[in-house]
């Protein structure tokens, strides 16, 4: 056994379409991977230049997190908004003398608000509406009475989820399980810098070029047999209808395997290297107070490569069976990559059903919005969340689409 | 030690490839001699387990083979008609490839590939790339991978196509050396090849076996349908378009000597001679002509029910 999964890994990295596919994809990663550290930006407060890029503006960026590093209390938020609204009249403009960037006042303002952007953007979420910017949402928020953040931002996941006119729509249940787990998220919110992690969340769709390339490599790994009219030799042998279509299902999941592990080294090792991998232990809801999962960046960072890999898996086995049944390596790079970009191409729709299915394709698995959002799948009384759901799709997709592909082949017919 | 095809049938959509064809194996060579499509390439596939029958069966030792599964592809050889290799794989990766897909212990395999990369005379080009193989190497690869196991079912299709003069000698000299007590079938339609290789022939035609017996048993079915006659190149023409004429030569007289496969005298001068086997392939063959054909249905001469042969 050992010896014909060499061999058909041998045949698999002999294909040019597979050492030009693998190659070409990884360098654009790596690519959009450097171009996104080095399209870093971040105003500079001490003015000049007004402007950072790159690991300057990566180093600014901490700096700005770092100032309003701790726990997000009631209080915290009541003293930062209220320091905002220090600078704002009744309608939310900037008053004079702030408003004049000539002055030292509007210096002061400049500075102030541009390093505690982030943070006020993150704090007044609960109060947002829609896209709505911190200083509009600032002078709607009373601080001479006591705050209730975490309230307020369970109200507006409530009303997410009874939204009639959402992306997705939630029965009772689903309304019930999310609140009940947006309830047992640890709060306070620890804040802190976490910008590696942060970074590799918004980068995990990269993950689909790593896919892609699976795809390319493995197409040919059943059909190549039938067009090279190998077919007939192989079949013919003792092993060739036993242990043969396992072999180059094992060969396939182990190049998949190899293929991901480098992308995905790639994908979090660069952030990581160039932002810094602490924070790692900060809660997801660094990023939105409303999140209601229970993980820390670091997991959440896990759980995206993870169900990246089973998606891998349950594509290459999608794959593999294509491979068994069809004649053309060109029809499964097609039904490949349709499935991997395809979602680029469809417009955001409305309908819950139609979401909830587009959901579990790799490209919205990858994409932190959703991957962190409150997705679930409900039957009756049954509530399964995203990750849950996806894993088990994916691993039913690859437990029955693997053996199938090997059952397809053994069976194949020379004429 | 015996191979039975029952009733095997195969058809393609309204097409009938092979048709109710019986026949049994024992060791020995065994030539399928047969025309384009006569459903040579077929059969041989339904022998090796790679086509399922539409009808029929194929009994090793009397139990049919997809019962006996991985354990009777062991005892099998195959050559496919013009099949694929890899085209990044050295000769002797494709060898060691095939080993391991016949389950043969990796060390003594690399011992064995050598061997017989050696026989088919491949040694000193075994770390070369397949695809830089001319056909008639692929070929010669193809043989040796085929007898890797040591098969005691040899099935060889069309194992002569694309071998120059001395490789066609080797290659018979490897199958006398091989077939002892091995049950080899090749097809051709080469004629020559096959009088000097095979033990037994089995004519086929249109799927079913028309004919069957030794070169000898087999050139009686043309004994007193073959002249030859001296006749002018007009003649010889009309000859030719009425009847099934084999070689044609031209004397230094001007005058053409035609060789004719015909029931009935075609001309006057025609004088009757020995038949070979090509004439007969010829005769049984014959198409163009209404007179003599041979029609492969219930009337023809079939001896398959007869096991003759020297070995058989
Ligand atoms: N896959 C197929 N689909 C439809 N018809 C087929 C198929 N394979 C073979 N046939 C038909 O079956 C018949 C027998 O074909 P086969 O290849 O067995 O002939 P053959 O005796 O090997 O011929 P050749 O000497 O040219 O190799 C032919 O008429 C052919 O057209
Ligand atoms: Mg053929």
């Amino acid at each position: 056994m050992a010896s014909l999964v060499i061999f058909e890994l041998k045949k698999m990295l002999g294909r040019r379409v597979t050492q030009v596919s693998l190659g070409v994809l990884f360098a654009l990663s790596l690519l959009f991977m450097g171009l996104n550290v080095v399209q870093q930006a971040a105003v500079n407060p001490a003015g000049d230049p007004s402007m950072l890029s790159g690991t300057a503006a990566i180093a600014q960026q901490r700096a700005d997190a770092e100032q309003c590093a701790g726990p997000i209390t009631d209080e915290a938020v009541a003293a930062v908004v209220g320091e905002f609204q220090t600078f704002l009249d009744e309608e939310g403009e900037v008053k004079a003398p702030y408003d004049d960037p000539a002055t030292p006042e509007g210096e002061q303002f400049r500075a102030w608000y541009h390093t505690h952007y982030q943070y006020l953007n993150l704090v007044l979420g609960p109060w947002m509406q829609g896209y709505e910017t911190p200083d509009v949402v600032a002078v709607r928020v009373n601080t001479a009475e006591p705050l209730d953040v975490y309230g307020q931002a369970a109200a507006k996941l409530a009303a997410t989820l009874a939204d009639p006119d959402g992306r997705l729509t939630y029965t009772p249940t689903e309304q019930a399980f999310w609140l009940i787990r947006y309830d047992e998220v640890p709060k306070p919110v620890e804040y802190g810098y976490a910008g590696g992690w942060d970074d590799v969340l918004d980068c995990l769709g990269f993950l689909l070029f790593a896919m892609m390339a699976v795809v390319l490599a493995c197409a040919p790994v059943f059909t190549g047999e039938y067009q090279q009219r190998t077919d007939a030799v192989v079949l013919a042998t003792r092993c060739g209808k036993t242990k043969l279509p396992w072999a180059k299902v094992v060969a396939a999941v182990l190049l998949a395997t190899a293929a991901y592990g480098l992308f995905a080294l790639a994908i979090v090792g660069v952030p990581l290297v160039f932002f810094g991998a602490d924070g790692g232990a900060l809660p997801v809801q660094i990023r939105s107070l409303t999140g209601a999962w229970g993980l820390t960046v670091a997991q959440a960072v896990a759980v995206g490569v993870g169900l990246g890999y089973a998606a891998l898996l349950a594509l290459l086995a999608v794959t593999l069976l294509l491979s068994a049944r069809l004649r053309s390596s060109m029809a499964i790079f097609a039904i490949g990559i349709a499935v991997l970009v395809a979602p680029l191409l469809v417009p955001s729709i409305q309908n819950n059903v139609a979401n909830h299915l587009l959901y579990l394709l790799p490209y919205f698995a990858l994409d932190a919005s959703t991957l962190l959002g409150p997705v679930s799948y409900a039957a009756g009384p049954l509530v399964l969340d995203y990750h849950a759901t996806l894993f088990t799709v994916y691993a039913a997709a690859f437990l029955i689409c693997a053996p199938l592909a090997a059952r397809t082949f053994a069976h194949h017919q020379v004429a | 030690m015996e191979l039975t095809l029952d009733r095997l049938s195969k058809q393609f959509g309204s097409h009938i490839a092979v048709d109710r064809l019986s026949a049994t194996f024992q060791p020995g060579v065994y030539g399928l001699l047969g025309a384009n499509g006569a459903g040579k390439t077929t059969l041989m596939r339904m022998i090796c387990d790679v086509l399922r029958p539409t009808s029929g069966s194929v009994l090793w030792n009397g139990r049919p083979i997809e019962r006996l599964g991985a354990d009777y592809r062991g005892l099998l050889g195959y050559l496919p008609q013009d099949f694929g290799y890899y085209p990044d794989f050295t000769a002797l990766d494709f060898m060691g490839y095939l080993a391991a897909l016949k389950g043969i212990d990796s060390r003594r395999a690399r011992r064995r590939c050598l061997e017989l990369l050696d026989l088919v005379g491949l040694r000193d080009v075994a770390k070369q790339k397949v695809r830089t193989f001319s056909g008639g190497m692929k070929q010669r690869l193809g043989i040796a991978q085929a007898v890797l196991n040591e098969p005691s079912v040899l099935v060889l299709d069309e194992p002569t196509a694309g071998l120059d003069p001395k490789e066609r000698v080797r290659f018979r000299n490897l199958i006398a050396s091989f077939a002892q007590d091995k049950i080899v079938i090749l097809s051709t339609h080469i004629v020559p090849d096959i009088e000097y290789i095979a033990d037994q022939i089995l004519v086929m035609r249109a799927g079913s076996i028309v004919c069957r017996g030794t070169v000898e048993d087999i050139v009686q079915y043309g004994r007193g349908a073959v002249w030859e006659c001296a006749v002018t190149p007009r003649e010889a023409d009309e000859l030719a378009a009425r009847f099934t004429a084999g070689n044609l030569h031209y004397g230094t007289d001007g005058m053409a000597v035609v060789r004719v496969v015909a029931e009935r005298r075609p001309h006057p001068r025609a004088v009757p001679v020995e038949p070979t086997l090509e004439d007969v392939y010829l005769y049984l063959f014959q198409e163009s002509s209404g007179e003599g054909t041979l029609s492969s249905g219930d009337g023809a001469p079939s001896r398959s029910g007869k096991k003759g042969g020297r070995r058989g």
